[in-house]
């Protein structure tokens, strides 16, 4: 099989997908890979590609388009959606609503759908706050021992305020 | 070095001759509201991992679970972890944050903290045992879900990281040893038709490694629209057609004319491997393999056949440091490697 790219080499990199609802393949040689950002390492992930994947068959974003996708951060994490094109993950799972525009179509592109209809699944609203607490609990505590450590006292002694306020809304919840 | 005596044991997952070596399924979860492990704070990566770490106790099947802080562990520890399937490359290789593992006395069910996502829970068996798996891994995803809260999208279910894994974050492999379609280069139209029905096929370490010795990993590369159970028994059927395929090719390789060249590569590597006095993981693996074919091709060669499956995984870096206990640089590892086959095979 040839190189989709430049039709002389073998082709040795396969990917498959559902773009504008078509299905698509692309076979690389490794050469065309290379230059399409297609790196053969243990620990490659096609999730690497994703982004240049999904440039490579969406229509061409006009100028203002890609303005405003560049500038869209997501007030949870900071991530830019220009970060988690080049990257391939998301920061937080606030980045779905922030970037909620790109996100139902390029899971349609991804799994051919968008809708969940897996293992039912219900958040309990009472174990939220206490999970929040308790991972607060033990992140403030690290940075208890490292101020002291470091013989920072006054910072300490807030940090020891903190985790004795989580600590009684813990005994609380 | 501290898991010499993990090396010693057998490999659980390792079936014993046949074409699908083990099964994996796996999970991926996130605690709500935290950011993924890749922004994640050092600290906040700790509390994450401490919040599982407090609630097993009251999960049955990891109730007695080991819990490694793996910043404790040297690269041969981690490097033993991933050759054991308990962790993936990116975990073991991973230099910051706080990645962590939490595995069962049997090995079976483990627990991957702040790889990719917060959690990654697994379940590895032997053959083709999916649906065993899953029921087993399902029961505790439940129990945690009581405890923890994850992050849950009522449109795309549960959110990960990497939009690869959103909705269902399952994820069903097997590693499927398949030397007759290999040889009768089929293996190209086998991986175009199962890309075509969303399976992904890569090699020996799983994503982006090169196979070695025929072996293979099939995964699902949808977790979205479909229920776990859909998921599960699609792939299951794939995998079971693959089998067929690779049983038809092995037929066809025992009557025709690529008989003789089977037998001959299979003697070859028998030659190499009695008479090898250095040699490199991918070489052994390769060779080992291909003594797996002995019985499908009637040949009478006279070796260990209980140590094989084993050997094909426990001759690679880690294992054979752990086991000597002391660091061998890669010349000396060579050498005692091949000492290491021709005592476990010949004697």
């Amino acid at each position: 099989m040839l190189c989709n790219i430049c039709n002389k080499n073998e082709a040795t990199i396969f990917f498959k997908g559902v773009f504008n609802k078509q299905m698509l393949k692309i076979n690389l040689c490794e050469e065309c890979g290379r230059k399409k950002g297609v790196e053969i390492k243990p620990g490659f992930a096609l999730e690497e590609f994703i982004s240049n994947f999904s440039a490579f068959n969406a229509p061409a974003p006009c100028h203002k388009d890609l303005k405003s996708k560049k500038s869209l951060i997501c007030p949870g994490c900071g991530i830019t959606y220009s970060e988690f094109r080049q990257s391939g993950k998301l920061g937080c799972s606030n980045c779905y609503s922030a970037f909620s525009t790109y996100m139902t179509p390029l899971l349609e592109k991804i799994h051919g759908t968008s809708r969940y209809t897996g293992k039912k699944y219900k958040p309990s609203r009472q174990f939220e706050e206490h999970d929040y607490l308790k991972i607060k609990y033990s992140q403030l505590k690290k940075e208890l021992e490292n101020s002291l450590k470091k013989e920072q006292y006054e910072q300490a002694a807030q940090l020891r305020d903190k985790i004795r306020d989580i600590k009684k809304k813990l005994k609380t919840a | 070095m501290k898991l010499n005596n993990l090396a010693t044991n057998r490999i659980p997952w390792v079936n014993d001759n046949g074409t699908v070596i083990s099964s994996r399924i796996r999970l991926a979860r996130n605690i709500s509201k935290v950011p993924f492990p890749c922004k994640a704070s050092k600290n906040e990566q700790a509390g994450v991992f401490d919040a599982i770490v407090g609630v097993i106790p009251e999960i049955i099947e990891l109730r007695n679970a080991q819990v490694l802080r793996l910043n404790d562990y040297d690269k041969i520890d981690r490097r033993l972890l991933m050759e054991r399937h308990l962790v993936s490359y990116d975990l073991a290789s991973k230099a910051t944050g706080e990645p962590g593992l939490i595995f069962n006395s049997n090995e079976e069910v483990s627990v991957m903290v702040n790889e990719e996502d917060h959690y990654r829970l697994q379940s590895i068996s032997q053959g083709l045992s999916i649906a065993h798996s899953w029921n087993m891994l399902s029961a505790i995803d439940d129990s945690l879900n009581e405890k923890l809260n994850f992050a849950f999208h009522e449109r795309y279910g549960f959110l990960t990281s990497c939009p690869t894994n959103t909705g269902t974050g399952l994820r069903a492999s097997c590693l499927l040893h398949l030397p007759a379609l290999a040889m009768t280069e089929s293996m190209e139209k086998l991986v175009s038709g199962l890309l075509k029905m969303n399976i992904s096929v890569r090699g020996f370490y799983g994503e982006g490694s090169q196979p070695l010795g025929d072996i293979f990993q099939v995964s699902n590369a949808v977790s979205l629209g479909k229920s776990e159970t859909e998921l599960i028994e699609n792939f299951e059927k794939i995998v079971e057609t693959v089998i067929k395929y690779e049983q038809e090719a092995k037929n066809k390789i025992s009557m025709g004319t690529l008989k003789a060249r089977m037998e001959d590569r299979i003697s070859r590597a028998y030659g190499i491997l009695t008479h090898a006095r250095a040699i490199d993981s991918e070489e052994a693996i390769g060779h080992l393999t291909k003594l797996k074919l002995t019985d499908d091709m009637g040949m009478n060669l006279s070796f260990n056949r209980d140590q094989l499956d084993q050997l094909v995984f426990i001759i690679q870096p880690g294992h054979l440091q752990e086991m000597e206990n002391s660091i061998l640089e890669e010349t000396r590892r060579d050498i005692y490697r091949a000492e290491f086959i021709r005592k476990r095979l010949f004697n």
